[in-house]
């Protein structure tokens, strides 16, 4: 190794790999120039570590920083009580203006698509219903609405059993018959919990879906037979 | 819903306080006045309590620290990056071949080495001072450093290489200036005892 190596490698260690420094050793123990130069340097990195020493910190730092932290929880807090009252208002704005009101249904066909759907999801997989003995007693019990299910506008049809299922948010009895193999479904519903207007006594027909449908409203409860 | 957690502040204060005095020295090489530097602590620490739940170990709670730490000075002080880059391809070893034996460090001494070292270093761009002021204050290795600042091992050589040219030939420099030297000796035992 010559001077400007030398010198290259002492300006450079850091980047140097750890076999030139034991090349460079050797040139500054005969070259005393290198030596005097590598001495110093030495000195000077001494010298600068020493400088990088940790300086005494304020000890009222500390408070300082317990303050921030103090008001940075008191923002932190009020800016969550803000996004929390956003999010309510943001909830019920969303629930006004995107929900119907609770069970509403615009029509006797958007009624009659829905109950006739439940009815082919639910209406024959007879384990999901409850044997059910006083009819009327089991709609107070479950529905908190007394059922009138005397008359029905079907023939011989026994029941199967019932269950309490929600469609559109309405809590509705489905009453499940059976004529043989063919099964019926009653849903019977709260009159306030629809959206549409039917007429005491009259007993309305209608087909969805290829499924005939008997809609009537008897004591403020409307039913909905299909078959 | 907008969950609300709510920040363990006794827990933050267990890991984090302990680091406060190696945050306050690096904020303290970085601006240069301990002003500046208590600032930066108190922003590092407020947004470390802020964000408390983002630590994930524990254990790089110092280093985590120091992340935030940088990125506010780095975010704050944008104008520090635009520093000149001082360097006129001169080696510094110039200036100490110059010298029959290490009269610069006297009068560095004299001159203030703290007051020197900031003004140097605030001369020099970040990417140079944050190796420099891991090596040299906190010891590190070149892997530690790395895996602090998140760069290649061999980044880390060649930034504490050329961070180190510029720091040693700017003290050099400095001390080069004022060349009657006072009560070197003495200044130097107060130093020392200091």
């Amino acid at each position: 190794m010559d001077c400007a190596t030398f010198s290259s490698w002492l300006e450079n260690r850091d980047s140097y790999d750890l076999s030139e420094a034991d090349r460079a050793m050797k040139h500054a123990i005969v070259c005393a120039e290198c030596k005097d130069l590598l001495h110093n340097d030495e000195e000077l990195e001494r010298f600068v570590t020493r400088m990088f020493q940790y300086e005494m910190m304020d000890e009222r730092l500390v408070g300082k920083i317990d303050r921030s932290l103090d008001s940075a929880g008191l923002k932190r807090g009020f800016r969550g009580g803000i996004a929390a009252a956003f999010a309510v208002v943001a909830v019920a704005v969303l629930f006004f203006v995107f929900i119907p009101g609770r069970g509403n249904f615009s029509s006797m066909d958007e009624f009659g698509q829905y109950v006739v759907q439940e009815h082919r999801e639910h209406g024959k997989i007879t384990p999901l219903f409850e044997k059910i003995g006083d009819i009327g007693q089991w709609g107070q019990d479950n529905l908190h609405h007394s059922l009138d299910v005397n008359t029905l506008p079907a023939g011989n049809i026994k029941i199967v059993g019932g269950r309490i299922c929600t469609i559109k948010n309405c809590e509705f009895a489905h009453l499940l018959y059976q004529d043989g193999k063919q099964f019926y479904s009653l849903f019977a519903v709260s009159g306030d919990e629809i959206g549409f207007d039917l007429e005491p006594g009259r007993i309305y027909s209608l087909t969805v879906s290829n499924v005939k449908l008997h809609v009537w409203i008897k004591q403020k409860m409307v039913y909905a037979l299909t078959g | 819903m907008v969950a609300l957690r709510r920040v363990d502040k006794k827990r933050f204060k267990e890991l984090t306080y302990p680091h406060l005095e190696f945050l306050y020295n690096v904020a303290l090489k970085y601006s240069g006045n301990k002003y500046d530097a208590e600032d930066l602590v108190q922003e590092t620490m407020v947004t470390g309590y802020t964000k408390f739940q983002q630590l994930r170990d524990e254990k790089s709670c110092r280093a985590w620290l120091f992340t935030i730490l940088r990125n506010h000075f780095l975010r704050e002080r944008k104008q520090f990056l635009k520093r000149p880059y001082l360097d006129d391809g001169s080696s510094y070893l110039d200036y100490i071949s110059d010298e029959k034996s290490s009269g610069f460090v006297d009068r560095l001494i004299e001159k203030d080495a703290n007051k020197e070292l900031h003004r140097v270093l605030a001369t020099i761009s970040e990417k140079f001072q944050s190796p420099l002021i891991l090596y040299y204050m906190e010891e590190m290795t070149y892997q530690e450093i790395s895996k602090y600042l998140d760069i290649p091992i061999g980044t880390v050589m060649s930034r504490l290489a050329r961070g180190k040219r510029h720091l040693k030939k700017g003290l050099l420099k400095s001390s080069g200036r004022k060349k009657s030297a006072g009560k070197i000796i003495q200044m130097m035992n107060l130093i020392m005892l200091h």
